[in-house]
Formats: C-alpha cells, sequence, structure tokens
C-alpha cells in the first residue's frame, strides 16, 4: 500500500514539474510544462474529436505529430490528454448530433440524443462529465495497483504466452465484433497479412513491397488507420444525408438537478465496475462496457420503457463505463506491452517514436514516465470536467458548420496530419489507396476494426511464434505443454465456440441491435 | 454466416443460384487478396517449422484468407443473406482524388517524362479542398471558394508558424 502512494506521488511530482523560463530582464516565470501540456492536449483533443465522423483514432493520428518535438514524458501526458479529450468530444457529438463517432458512444446516442431534443442537452453533458470524471479517477487508482503485479506476472511470459495471449485478444476481437463470425476472422488474418509488409524483422528480405522503397519500413498504423476510418467514412458519410442532422437544439442548464444526481448515483458507480473490468481484457473489450451497462441499467431499472426516451440513468451508466475502459485499457499496454485495441495501437507508434518500448521494462526503467502517465490520467479527467463545462457553447457553435464545409476541411486535415507524420507525400497516396480499400470493405459487409487489431498484433504475433517454435525445436506441442499457454489457448477455443453457438449468437446481435 | 449481418435482408429479387451477392464479392475480394500475399512472396524461403524464412508467416496467413474467402464463395450459393451495396463513384473519386492531388502537389512528384515541381501547402491546400467539396451536391462555388482560401491561411499559420511542422508553405514564391 505504501508502494501505492510513493509511486503515486513520483506520479504527481513528474505532472507538476515546473519548469523556469526567463521572461525579460533577470524575471524568470514558473511554467508547469507537463500540466500546460496535458490542457493543451485535452483541449485540441476534444476540438477535433467533436467533428462528426472524426472518432479517437483518426484524431490521434491527427494531433501526434504535434507531440514530435516534445520530451518523451511531455509527449505521452499530452498525447493521453488528446486521447481523453477525444473520447469526450466523441459523446458530445454523439449527445448533440446523433452521430456516434465510435463504438463505444454507440449507447450514448440513444437517450443522449432523446434528452436534448427534450432541451436537456446541457445536463446530458455534464452527467456524461461527472461520470466520465467519477470512473476515470476510479480506474485511475486501479492502474496504479494492478500495474505492480501484473508486470510481475508479465515475467513469467515466455514466447509460446505471449503468442497466446494475443491469440485470446484476437478471439475477443471476433466475438465483439458485429455481424458475421467467418468476416471477422477474415478481418483479422488481412490484418496479419497486411502486418507482413515490408523488410523481414530477422532476414531483411522484401516482403510484399513491390519494389516501393517507401513500403520498406513496413506499413504505417496512422495510414492504414486514417485511410480507413478517416476517408472511407467520410465517402460513406456522404452518402446518408440523415447523417448529417445539425444542432438546433437549445442546451438548457449544465448542472444536474439533485434529483438526477440521485438517480445517475448508482449507473455511475455500476458503469465504473463493469468498465473497468471489461477495459482489462484484451481484444478491445472496452467497446464492450457501454453495451453491457446499458442493458444492466435497464433490466434494474422500475420503469424499462423510459429507456430511449431520454433516461439519464442511460447516459450516465455506459459514459462512466466507456470511460473507466477507456483507462484501464492501459494495462495490458503498460505491463505486457499488447495493445489491445487500435488506439493503444497508436500509443505504441507514438511511443516508439520516443524510443520508449512499451512493456514490463517501462515500470523499471523509467518510473517517472510510468507514474507520471498513470497522474496524468487523472489530471487529464480534471481537466475535461474544467475545460468542457464551460466550453459547451463553442463546442456548439463548432457543430453548427453545415457538413458541405465540414468534410472538405477534415479532409485536408487529415492531409496534413498524415504527411506530417514522416514528412513522406507517398504515405498521403497511400492513404488514398487505404480509403477505397476501406471502402470496399465497408460495402463488402466487413468490419475494419478486426482487420486493425490482427495488423497492430501481426508483427509482435510473428517473433514470438518464431522463437517459441526455435526454442521448442519445431514441435507445436510447445504451446499446449507449457500450462499458462495452454489455458490461454484453452479459453480463446471456448470463446470461438461460444460465438458461433446459435443462442449466444442471438443475445449478441440483441445486444448490437439496442 | 453471411446472413446475420444486421443490415441483411434475403434477396427476393433473385431466387437463382446465387442467394447472397455480397458474400460472393466478399468472398472474391479475398480470394485476390490471398492470391496476392501468396504470390507476391513466392520467391521469398519458407524455412522449416524450427526455422521459419520470411516467407513463412505471410504465405500461411494468404492460405487462411484464402480458406476464408472459399467458404464465403460456397455460402453465397447456400444460406440467403444481403445484396450488393451500390457504390457511390462520386465521393468516392472526389475525395481520394483530393487526397491524390494533395500528395502529388505538395512536395512535387517525377512522373518521368514531366518532373512536377514542389508547390506547397498554398496549392495543395485549397486544391485539395475544393476537389473535396464536389463530392457533395449541396457545394456552392463562392462559399468554397472563400473557405478553400481561409482555411489553408489558418492551416499556415497554425502547422507552419505555431507548431513548427517542417510542410512547405510555397517553396516557388517564399523558398519554403
Amino acid at each position: 500500500m505504501t508502494d501505492l502512494y510513493a509511486n503515486l506521488a513520483l506520479g504527481f511530482a513528474t505532472v507538476w514539474k515546473v519548469v523556469w523560463i526567463p521572461a525579460s530582464a533577470g524575471l524568470w516565470i514558473p511554467i508547469p510544462i507537463n500540466l500546460i501540456l496535458c490542457f493543451v492536449g485535452c483541449l485540441v483533443g476534444t476540438l477535433i474529436g467533436v467533428l462528426p465522423g472524426v472518432g479517437p483514432i483518426a484524431t490521434i493520428a491527427m494531433l501526434m505529430p504535434l507531440t514530435y518535438g516534445l520530451e518523451p514524458v511531455g509527449a505521452l501526458i499530452m498525447l493521453a490528454g488528446i486521447y481523453y479529450g477525444a473520447q469526450y468530444g466523441g459523446s458530445t457529438t454523439a449527445i448533440l448530433v446523433n452521430i456516434p463517432g465510435e463504438a463505444t458512444s454507440v449507447v450514448t446516442v440513444l437517450d443522449g440524443f432523446q434528452m436534448a431534443r427534450q432541451g436537456r442537452a446541457g445536463v446530458a453533458l455534464g452527467i456524461a462529465a461527472i461520470g466520465s470524471f467519477i470512473a476515470g479517477s476510479v480506474a485511475t487508482v486501479i492502474i496504479a495497483a494492478l500495474a505492480l503485479p501484473l508486470t510481475k506476472m508479465a515475467l513469467l511470459f515466455g514466447p509460446a504466452e505471449y503468442f497466446s495471449l494475443m491469440v485470446l485478444g484476437l478471439m475477443f476481437a471476433v466475438v465483439l465484433a458485429r455481424g458475421s463470425v467467418l468476416k471477422a476472422i477474415a478481418m483479422i488474418m488481412v490484418g496479419v497479412l497486411l502486418s507482413t509488409v515490408g523488410a523481414d524483422l530477422e532476414t531483411g528480405e522484401e516482403r510484399l513491397t513491390f519494389g516501393f522503397a517507401e513500403l520498406s519500413d513496413g506499413l504505417d498504423f496512422a495510414v492504414i488507420a486514417m485511410g480507413i476510418f478517416g476517408f472511407a467514412e467520410i465517402i460513406k458519410n456522404l452518402e446518408n444525408p440523415e447523417t448529417r442532422n445539425v444542432v438546433h437544439t437549445v442546451i438548457g442548464r449544465l448542472l444536474p438537478s439533485r434529483q438526477d444526481m440521485r438517480a445517475a448515483a448508482a449507473p455511475i458507480a455500476r458503469g465504473t465496475l463493469i468498465g473497468s473490468i471489461l477495459g482489462l481484457l484484451p481484444g478491445n473489450g472496452a467497446v464492450l462496457g457501454p453495451f453491457a451497462s446499458y442493458t444492466m441499467e435497464k433490466k434494474l431499472a422500475k420503469d424499462p420503457s423510459r429507456f430511449g426516451r431520454g433516461a439519464i440513468e442511460g447516459v450516465a451508466g455506459p459514459e462512466s463505463a466507456n470511460n473507466a475502459g477507456a483507462q484501464t485499457a492501459f494495462i495490458p499496454l503498460l505491463t505486457l506491452g499488447i495493445p489491445p485495441n487500435a488506439v493503444m495501437a497508436l500509443m505504441v507508434g507514438a511511443m516508439t517514436i520516443h524510443g520508449i518500448t512499451p512493456g514490463p521494462q517501462i515500470i523499471v526503467k523509467k518510473p517517472d514516465l510510468f507514474w507520471g502517465m498513470i497522474a496524468s490520467m487523472w489530471i487529464g479527467n480534471l481537466m475535461l470536467l474544467i475545460i468542457n463545462l464551460p466550453l459547451i457553447g463553442m463546442w456548439v457553435r463548432l457543430l453548427k458548420v453545415p457538413y458541405r464545409l465540414m468534410f472538405p476541411a477534415i479532409v485536408l486535415f487529415c492531409c496534413i496530419g498524415i504527411y506530417s507524420v514522416q514528412n513522406s507525400p507517398a504515405d498521403v497516396l497511400l492513404v488514398a489507396a487505404f480509403g477505397l480499400f476501406g471502402y470496399a470493405l465497408l460495402k463488402f459487409g466487413f468490419e475494419p476494426a478486426p482487420m486493425l487489431l490482427g495488423f497492430v498484433l501481426g508483427r509482435l504475433m510473428e517473433e514470438k511464434v518464431r522463437q517459441a517454435l526455435r526454442i521448442s525445436r519445431g514441435t507445436f506441442m510447445t504451446f499446449v505443454d507449457r500450462p499458462l499457454s495452454a489455458a490461454l489457448l484453452l479459453l480463446a477455443v471456448a470463446l470461438i465456440v461460444v460465438a458461433a453457438l446459435p443462442s449466444i449468437r442471438r443475445s449478441r446481435d440483441k445486444v448490437f441491435a439496442e | 454466416m453471411a446472413s446475420d449481418t444486421p443490415q441483411s435482408r434475403p434477396s427476393e429479387s433473385s431466387p437463382g443460384l446465387l442467394k447472397s451477392p455480397e458474400a460472393l464479392a466478399a468472398g472474391l475480394f479475398l480470394l485476390a487478396l490471398a492470391a496476392v500475399g501468396f504470390f507476391g512472396t513466392s520467391t521469398i524461403s519458407v524455412g522449416t517449422v524450427a526455422e521459419f524464412g520470411a516467407g513463412m508467416v505471410p504465405r500461411t496467413v494468404a492460405v487462411l484468407v484464402a480458406l476464408c474467402g472459399a467458404l464465403l464463395v460456397t455460402l453465397a450459393f447456400t444460406i440467403p443473406g444481403a445484396q450488393l451495396d451500390r457504390w457511390s463513384l462520386r465521393g468516392l473519386f472526389c475525395i481520394l482524388g483530393a487526397v491524390i492531388a494533395f500528395g502529388l502537389t505538395i512536395r512535387g512528384f517525377n512522373f518521368g517524362v514531366f518532373k512536377l515541381p514542389s508547390l506547397g501547402l498554398i496549392v495543395a491546400g485549397p486544391l485539395a479542398v475544393t476537389l473535396a467539396s464536389l463530392a457533395d451536391s449541396d457545394t456552392r462555388p463562392h462559399e468554397i471558394a472563400m473557405f478553400a482560401i481561409g482555411l489553408t491561411a489558418v492551416c499556415v499559420l497554425l502547422f507552419r508558424f505555431t507548431l513548427r511542422l517542417p510542410i512547405p508553405i510555397a517553396p516557388w514564391l517564399l523558398g519554403y
């Protein structure tokens, strides 16, 4: 317990780090540099995340270049701020415009937009911010408490266990994807195939580069994500005019009344718990949090018919679950080095640029970075509360910009963003190719999210399977002989069997249909 | 399996052999990707199970993708599923055209016979905005012209002068 306090204290000390900057004639001004970076990150993250059709992945990919010039600790703190801002921006769009920016705010749309239509948009946004803050605070403590034990567990992992754990994560992604199980598995395989593009890690041979020197470093995750989630989505949005409703609602009061708070308190607590647990799962379990929370609140409610008609519990619970999951999703990344979802994969990219390899060794080698980032999570949540409540009027004005002007602007921002990642015009052309690819996927009824996870884990899986089989001299029994690995694989098989069972499939479709 | 996508509706118009055009297209798409993956790595050594060559993973995965594709094609003739969605070619051409135009003009491009000089954000920006705006029939010419210029100016100030990103502004005019 004392360790926990000492570690958190180190974290907060890092966040509060003060740099003295000379102003004029011997006058030095103290600047809390990391705090400012966190603030700026939250602010611009929300600013971009609030744009309809721009989800957290596109937002982070676009804003990542801003952090390149910073020192690693500051850069990661700012990125974490951008991440929370983007998440909250997505909820704002869901409530005000009825467009979910990403899978996790789909549920918020149901009651949030209804509340907005009843003139209670302010209260919906307020309770979302308050719920997120409470959930974020609890999740921060959970991360701090679990980080050390999990890091120790990670040391027991050999290549075989790592491989099996990633298989398990991918199976989770299959189960959690909408629609056909076969298509989801196919998407994961395509993702792994894409990850093999570029020079082989061990032999250096060029694979699938077709003579293009630009491809020998492999495909950039940001390029794929921006093509598929940025441009393919814009083209799809242009096809459905109904997704372009602009806000004409009154925002109303922001602070929830005492009665609202009483109704929302228990859903916030339950949502925080569900979201924190699901966020820990590999394979983007965080997506499930809001759905699970919404279903639970509806079951527990005295009058379930209020749901879908502006019930405050339907906003408070899922938003808390969303934020708690968004935060505990950092645990697999920071302790095992395995990114559980697409956003965390972008974080890996950003860390690599700053020369940090995520995994069990950062907590030992760079304690200030590790604990500073954890402390900045809590500060980030606090800032969202402080920034967003007064600035809601500004976000609303931004959302009133008609879509016919909004989407060309998004196209330009994405182009500049992707160019800036490596100052490479070739990347911009590649994004266009992936835009076409992503659009084809959407038209053929594929869901792209499992593909991104396959892409992210592909290289690591290849490395680990190679090592494991080299150690075992080529027998596959190594994956089942080792008990931990066998248990993980068994769990993966059980998951896929369960997902294929007709009764489960029906209820899974029902969850997504709601 | 393809029948449980949420937007799927049984195809009433085609009672023939093909039961799900969407699954057929999806399956063929996967087969094509697998073919690229498999034949694209045909010159690279596969190695042994104990000592993987560089070609082992891509070719194994390509075979698995092909299996998924073949299964989808089979299902397309057995289980009723969704019709193929219409493609909006206008959106596709304008949006992706805007991106390609940006990529080609921002720092120039060597086409072999003709070398496009680096035109910078001052040209690439308005070009991308204008081309993209053509994707929508609501676009008003005057408005978008003003908007393209204004937005580019904002981007120059924001990205070049505030965030100091090394993005070329107008090398032919300003030298940076």
